[in-house]
């Protein structure tokens, strides 16, 4: 195996884009199109009322002009069903397993042009569209940074992958006595040779997300999650063969920088979107601090935690001026990144954003508070919902553009 | 492989800039100036240190079984 070198752990190069350029002030928020949805299909119930689906891990589309197809990734029982888009089932796929062609705790579906490939804990597994198993993609398993073990996050057309450090959370805020870890690289995992190299892709933020809080009687200090602190969020786009990072602790409150690095480290796009400002009240502040200091209290076994516990909870807990824009993006098979916005005055507000050059208008889309987006074509989102009894169901919703002039 | 040639292989892939094993006992921490290797075993202790100006110098002074 190739030795990745000390110096490279610390010069880990800062290849995305800058924050310098973004607009100073004003009202320049980015335009916006409301776009709504409406029902129209729906599967996972069998007629006997039985459940279909044990845990929808994904759900993923591939339009063309003449069909449209659904591919359904299922957890638990490790298998992709494939379904028409009226919930005709075509074909199962995989089971649980570690053969070829079958799953052990699958995590991740993405459906490319010609093929759909399926991660789970330590391989991809590639299917053509049809469901015909085509190949197996191990993860090299001793590969690290710092001696961390990386997730896979995306394959590449080229067999590389792109993959981030799994470092536990005390070690991320410090909580050992060492420096707080406030930046992970992003790495792309290729071979070279008869072994394997990484390189960085990209560097993730997660600068005060976790900090360490020390607690009365306790030799080691607890960690605090930061509500109003945002890690950088990061995708491997398997479908574009790049990847898609979004950062907002560097930016102007409300506005979220996107930027798609391609396997090089190239950045290829960048945007930044800049939403109106939401503020956070006071009395969300105070219910944040209730909830932590109540929880902290508890591990001591008080059920309402001191004045003196919450002067220090709200001492140690970052309020910006803002809400971040969203927790997290998906990045959808029609090129588009989508994100739930953190705060709005309806829930189920979601925004896409086109990888496209220009300013032009993002989407705003309102859909139901249950309703989990998944994937996007030019007509539908397709995602799931949970019944009152726990079924699932596959949902597809009929994307429903802003009439003119109204 | 025991633990104490593991954490022979550690320290000298630490010392020399090598790649610590994914799924190993050990990983690498900052603490100001320094680099530590620790063990993720019990107390995460720390088996090497080096300073982060000798990083790619060779021979560089490595400390072992120092604790904190």
């Amino acid at each position: 195996m190739r030795p990745l070198r000390l110096a490279a752990w610390l010069a880990m190069p800062i290849l995305v884009g800058c924050s310098d350029d973004a607009p100073e002030g004003g009202s320049e928020f980015t335009p916006v199109q409301d776009w709504v949805t409406e029902p129209h299909y729906e599967f996972g119930d069998a007629m006997e009322g039985d459940a279909v689906f044990g845990s929808v891990t994904d759900v993923n589309v591939h339009a063309s002009a003449e069909m449209l197809r659904v591919y359904v990734l299922d957890g638990r029982s490790a298998e992709v069903t494939i379904w028409t888009a009226d919930g005709t089932l075509i074909r199962r796929v995989g089971r649980d397993g570690p053969g070829p062609g079958e799953f052990q705790r699958p995590v991740d579906l993405a459906v490319l042009q010609d093929r759909f490939h399926v991660s789970d804990e330590r391989r991809f597994t590639t299917f053509g569209l049809d469901g015909n198993f085509l190949r197996t993609d191990m993860v090299p398993p001793s590969m690290s940074w710092r001696g961390f073990r990386l997730r896979h996050e995306a394959l590449f057309a080229d067999g590389s992958v792109v993959a981030t450090p799994i470092v536990p959370t005390r070690i991320m805020a410090g909580s050992m006595g060492d420096d707080p870890v406030d930046v992970l690289p992003a790495v792309r995992v290729f071979r070279e040779g008869s072994s394997w190299a990484l390189d960085t892709l990209a560097v993730i933020s997660y600068r005060n997300w976790v900090v360490p809080f020390r607690l009365p009687g306790e030799t080691l200090p607890a960690n605090l999650t930061q509500e109003w602190v945002v890690p950088d969020s990061f995708r491997g786009d398997p479908v574009s063969g790049h990847a898609i990072v979004a950062r907002m602790e560097a930016a102007p409150p409300g506005t979220l920088e996107l930027i798609e690095i391609s396997p090089a480290g190239d950045t290829v796009w960048t945007r930044q979107v800049r939403l109106p400002p939401v503020p956070i009240a006071n009395d969300e502040v105070e219910a944040v601090v209730h909830r932590t200091a109540a929880a902290f209290a508890s591990w001591g076994g008080d059920s309402i935690p001191s004045q003196s516990l919450r002067r220090r909870v709200r001492g140690a807990i970052v309020v910006p001026e803002a809400w971040p824009v969203t927790r997290g993006i998906r990045v959808m098979s029609n090129g588009e990144i989508w994100f739930r916005a953190a705060k709005s005055d309806v829930p189920g507000v979601w925004y896409a954003v086109p990888r496209a050059d220009g300013d032009g208008p993002i989407r705003r889309i309102t859909l139901p508070e249950w309703f989990n987006p998944r994937d996007v074509t030019e007509t539908h989102v397709w995602g799931e919902r949970r019944d009152e009894l726990g079924i699932e169901y596959v949902v597809g919703r009929r994307l429903i553009a802003p009439v003119p002039g109204v | 492989m025991a633990l104490g040639a593991a954490q022979d292989a550690a320290i000298r892939a630490f010392e020399s800039g090598g790649m610590l094993p994914g799924d190993g006992n050990f990983y690498v921490a900052t603490r100001g100036d320094r680099l530590l290797l620790r063990s993720k075993c019990g107390a995460n202790t720390i088996v090497a240190r080096i300073d982060l100006r000798d990083v790619g110098q060779a021979p560089v002074a490595v400390t072992t079984n120092a604790g904190e």
